[in-house]
């Protein structure tokens, strides 16, 4: 089987799969895990030769969605959507205060170091790199892929952080997430590029509809995205033989 | 400073900086308060990671994770949460 999974930018994918209908989209079975705001606790282990989930709502979603209670090495195919997940790094109203130390847009605020930056950056995604380590660790096949990039209109932004900032700590969380993930051998699949802005943010046609209620969805992108980001996912895997 | 192994963290500043307007302050404007306390070991947690890695034992999912900045979390926190929570009911449904 080949499976996708992760956080809710999955949900995008999951659309984007009824748009793309052919035969190898249908062949995927794609279900969210749960909630990103899991990610920053051990969420993981390794008990034997699998790796189960620690966190209650991503076991309970695997068992649901892939009939299984561990991940182990096997002829099933896994692509986890945990990377770049950077709304936790820029949303956090410290940003209101604090900023990079160089570039425009970056005055009359308290300064961070580069190497500060980088600690908060991979601070953020310490337990994801963990969790993608124990299923190296068991020969298991896998590829990452990132979140979306950053929506102009997080709250974040409307409320006050500078969107030089947040750019700016996307673009270093990217960076960070790419090296660490090419030095281990880590296929991870990125956004289609013709869904960036020339900013770095994510164009406002890919950004999610409102919920039905009404209600805004600040922070995914939409069907159109998963439809792309899931055609360059097959085309990118299909080549290195891992779908 | 050359040494990029040395940094400065500014525990002063997210206490004492007026922006801060003296809120994490014991009423005789001497004393860090126990907020003021939780605030800067966010921040500073936050940088560098500790908490997180301290945190070992297996939650329910009635417990949320475990978190420093508890009662200090700013609402938009909350609202992305609600949102991703939200947004993956409407796609998936309930088990």
């Amino acid at each position: 089987m080949k499976f996708i999974c992760g956080n809710s930018h999955t949900i995008a994918l999951s659309y984007g799969q009824r748009r793309l209908a052919n035969a190898d989209s249908a062949s995927l079975k794609i279900f969210p895990l749960g909630s990103g705001q899991y990610e920053t606790t051990p969420f993981s282990e390794v008990r034997g030769s699998g790796v189960v989930f620690l966190e209650p709502s991503y076991s309970d979603n695997l068992r649901r969605f892939a009939g299984t209670s561990e991940i182990r090495e096997s002829d099933d195919t896994w692509g986890f959507c945990l990377v770049n997940h950077n709304v936790r790094i820029y949303r956090h109203p410290m940003w209101k205060l604090y900023s990079p130390c160089f570039g425009p847009g970056f005055e009359s605020k308290f300064k961070l170091s580069n190497a500060a930056i980088d600690l908060i950056v991979d601070a953020d995604s310490m337990h994801i790199k963990s969790f993608l380590d124990q299923l190296l660790r068991l020969k298991i096949n896998f590829f990452a892929i990132s979140a979306p990039y950053p929506r102009e209109d997080h709250p974040c932004i409307l409320s006050g952080t500078k969107r030089e900032i947040v750019a700016h700590l996307d673009e270093v969380a990217r960076g960070r997430w790419s090296k660490w993930l090419s030095d281990r051998g880590i296929l991870c699949v990125d956004p289609p590029t013709e869904t960036r802005g020339s900013d770095g943010f994510l164009k406002s046609e890919f950004n999610a509809p409102h919920f039905p209620s009404g209600k805004i969805d600040p922070h995914h992108a939409n069907a159109e995205y998963g439809r792309m980001m899931l055609q360059k996912i097959i085309s990118v895997t299909s080549g290195t033989g891992s779908f | 400073m050359n040494d990029e192994d040395i940094d400065y963290f500014p525990s002063y500043e997210l206490v004492a900086s007026h922006p801060m307007r003296g809120m994490f302050y014991e009423p005789n404007l001497r004393e860090v308060a126990a907020l003021g306390v939780a605030h800067v070991m966010n921040v500073f947690f936050g940088a560098h990671g500790s908490l997180a890695g301290g945190v070992t034992s297996q939650r329910t999912s009635s417990q949320p994770p475990a978190r420093l900045d508890q009662g200090l979390s700013p609402r938009v926190l909350d609202e992305d949460d609600v949102v991703c929570d939200e947004a993956i009911l409407e796609a998936f449904g309930k088990p």
